[in-house]
């Protein structure tokens, strides 16, 4: 059977059809072993004189008709229409067989009349109820028939299980309408059963079409979720909701409109496969597109023929791009109306209740996927602005402290200086120096915290964009009589980052091993390790207290040892170091014992080979 | 060059970095004139015709400095012009400093002893002072 309806030739009601047919062909098999079965048993147990050699030939004929119908099952199963003939055929093939058994097993009188009656039950399965009432009204007749024959040409019966019936021409007629009674019950119960089955099984089909229907539908909706919430770019978000809505509802276009800030005008957001000229029309006022201004209100709407309703703005243009029916539905998030969606038919479509919810489902996906990418676009703004701020402000703080560091530094060329003078000058210009610090470690902050497309970023050659930094680093070290020590392995570690972030992250940290480390060593190290680098900045420093370990990443922390060591910093740096770190998706951590060193270990991902 | 000593220009809209600019200059042994914008710059550059001119970049308008350092280069393409710069300044510009053939940038706030040991380098030791 598995060669047979493997493929989907076959409808569901034929395949039902199918099965019962097989079926039949199975039992004709025992029934044939039956009439041959009786033959032998018959005689010899019951002492039944039966005529032997017809009675095996007509089991014979029956093994051949179903052995061509067991081998041409493939045939049947795939030519359009034989099954109804094929069924027709055994039936009657086998209402022969059957009146031929009767006849040769004692006529009316035989047990095998009953037989009819499997047929009956058979036939209300496979036929219409009509075939049903005529197959019985036909079983009735054969055997009326026979009935006749008994009674008036007992000699032309042969064998008997029966002989009275033979010798009471009355008891014939008496089985014959007991059948018949008895067949139209059968039939009568038989069709109702399966009728009410058939009402079942169809009412199941119906169903789970329904809910295939219904799986199908929330699988597209995923998709078109995931689809439109990939990018966070407002245009292509509406080009994808357009496409994607289009496909779903078999439309030849769609249109996505969107409210401008007035509310009264729809500029056209996305679109799919509306022509230029269509597009350029002209802007919507809601209050002359009455299909609109409904949609608006939040009802669907739908125009079976856009040339003919007068809710619709532009009729004659609409008709040139071919467009005939529209459904539209408004485009709401969070309670904000954003637009309107359309999908447009090139031949007149009535959408059914299926397609509407449909559309509106993805028309609020859409305007969710669309409000994140605004929401996106104005953050992006504000950050821009937000470091712009920064720059700007940066430069200004900058530039009153130069005037007055510079005139500080005149101070010494307009005439000599009393010792105490110059001591108060260095002062101020200590203190200047670290307003310096640390207007320029806030401008790190700023910028370090700044929302950032990693992934649109440009390769970055760590090896490289370190090389500035390290050579900084040593000389500082060598400067101070420190040891400054390298083992790098970077060849070929690439990244999507930019340089300056990189830069901020380890001159910051080498900054610190060598203004904290009053003598021995600073070491830079890194590797690869599978997809990430690993780097570690080691110094033989004064080290950290271990209350301190996880407060020195907080902005404006100073340990109170860096800050009884005199040595001036901001207590910013180590806080720009790990918010960079995070913003590149990498770690940082640190172990550190007092008086004796600290070290940084710092994990980068690297960019995908 | 007057009187033997070398002339600096210097240009800030700033008095109150042109005014210790000139006090340092003048104490390395320098003679010193000063304008305040790109336009007065331009005129006292034809009378004073310096040795080496020191202006900031990024004076009333976005560009009006680098505008000047062009006029200068047009009037004298020897005179080493030295860029006074803030950090950040470079964010506003849209044009490539670098490109402009400047002899060197002095970082605000002025280290007088880098500013006056570039410019010995530059010029030669000024006479000594009579």
């Amino acid at each position: 059977m598995a060669e047979v309806n493997g493929g989907s030739r076959l409808l569901p009601l034929d395949r039902e059809l199918w099965e019962r047919l097989d079926w039949f062909i199975r039992l004709r098999w025992l029934a044939a072993a039956g009439i041959l079965g009786g033959c032998i048993l018959g005689p010899r147990f019951l002492s039944i004189s039966l005529p032997i050699l017809p009675l095996v030939l007509v089991a014979c004929a029956v093994l051949l008709y179903n052995l061509i119908f067991y081998l041409s099952r493939s045939r049947i199963a795939s030519k359009e229409g034989s099954l109804g003939s094929a069924i027709h055929l055994q039936i009657g093939l086998d209402w022969a067989a059957l009146v031929c058994t009767i006849y040769l097993t004692g006529g009316i009188g035989s047990p095998v009349s009953f037989s009819f009656v499997f047929h009956l039950i058979i036939g209300s399965i496979l036929l219409t109820r009509r075939a049903c009432y005529l197959l019985a009204a036909s079983a009735s007749l054969l055997l009326g028939f026979l009935a006749l024959m008994t009674v008036f040409h007992p000699a032309l019966i042969q064998g008997s299980f029966f002989v009275a019936v033979t010798e009471h021409p009355a008891l014939a007629l008496q089985i014959w309408a007991g059948l018949t009674v008895f067949f139209l019950v059968t039939t009568y119960l038989a069709t109702s059963i399966t009728a009410r089955l058939r009402e079942k099984e169809a009412a199941l089909f119906q169903s789970e079409k329904a809910l295939g229907l219904a799986c199908r539908e929330m699988e597209s909706l995923y998709e078109v979720g995931q689809l439109v919430n990939s990018t966070l770019d407002v245009n292509e978000v509406l080009t994808l909701i357009a496409e994607n809505t289009a496909r779903l509802l078999n439309g030849k276009a769609c249109a996505i409109r969107l409210l401008d800030k007035s509310g009264r005008k729809l500029y056209i957001g996305g679109w799919h496969g509306l022509s230029q000229a269509y597009l350029n029309k002209g802007p919507v006022e809601v209050e002359k597109s009455l299909i609109d201004a409904e949609a608006l209100a939040g009802a669907t709407i739908q125009i079976l023929d856009v040339a003919e309703d007068v809710r619709f703005q532009y009729p004659e243009e609409a008709r040139r791009e071919g467009l005939r029916s529209i459904l539209s539905c408004p485009m709401r998030a969070k309670n904000r109306t954003l637009g309107v969606i359309r999908v447009y038919t090139g031949e007149p479509h009535v959408f059914g209740e299926q397609e509407q919810k449909l559309l509106m489902n993805v028309a609020n996906l859409g305007a969710i996927a669309i409000q994140n990418a605004r929401s996106y676009g104005e953050l992006l703004a504000l950050d821009q602005e937000r470091v712009w701020f920064a720059r700007t402000t940066h430069h200004e703080l900058r530039a009153p402290l130069a005037a007055a560091q510079g005139a500080l530094e005149a101070l010494g060329f307009a005439g000599p200086l009393t010792e105490m003078q110059l001591d108060l000058v260095a002062r101020a210009q200590r203190r200047i120096e670290e307003s310096f610090t640390m207007i320029r470690d806030l401008l790190d902050l700023a910028a370090s915290q700044r929302l950032e497309d990693q992934a649109a970023l440009p390769l970055l050659n760590l090896g490289e964009a370190l090389k500035p930094v390290i050579e900084s680093a040593r000389e500082q070290a060598l400067a101070k009589g420190l040891t400054f020590e390298e083992k790098l392995d970077l060849q070929g570690c690439l990244m999507r980052a930019g340089a300056p972030d990189v830069a901020r992250i380890f001159a910051n940290l080498l900054n610190n091993a060598v203004k904290y480390t009053a003598s021995g060593a600073v070491i830079f190290g890194a590797h690869p390790s599978d997809g990430w680098v690993e780097v570690w900045v080691q110094d033989t420093g004064m080290g950290i207290d271990e209350h301190d370990l996880d407060r020195i990443f907080k902005a404006f922390y100073r340990t109170s040892a860096a800050k009884a060591s005199g040595i001036t910093g901001t207590g910013l740096g180590l806080s720009i170091v790990r918010q960079v770190i995070e913003r590149l998706g990498g770690t940082i951590s640190v172990v550190s014992r007092p008086g004796q060193g600290t070290r940084f270990d710092v994990r980068l991902p690297l960019a995908p080979a | 060059m007057q009187k033997g000593k070398h002339v600096i220009l210097c240009i800030d809209d700033d008095p109150d970095v042109l005014a210790p600019l000139k006090i340092i200059l003048e104490g390395g042994g320098y003679t010193v004139a000063t304008a305040p914008d790109a336009k007065q710059g331009i005129r006292a550059f034809r009378d004073s015709r310096p040795d080496a001119v020191i202006l900031d970049l990024m004076m009333e308008e976005i560009d009006a400095g680098i505008r000047l350092v062009k006029e200068i280069q047009a009037l004298d393409s020897k005179v080493p012009i030295y860029m006074l710069s803030s950090t950040g300044d470079y964010f506003h510009g849209a044009t490539d400093i670098s490109s402009l053939g400047l002899a060197g940038v002095f970082q605000k706030p002025i280290s007088s002893k880098i500013l006056l040991s570039l410019l010995r380098t530059k010029l030669g030791a000024p006479e000594p002072a009579p």
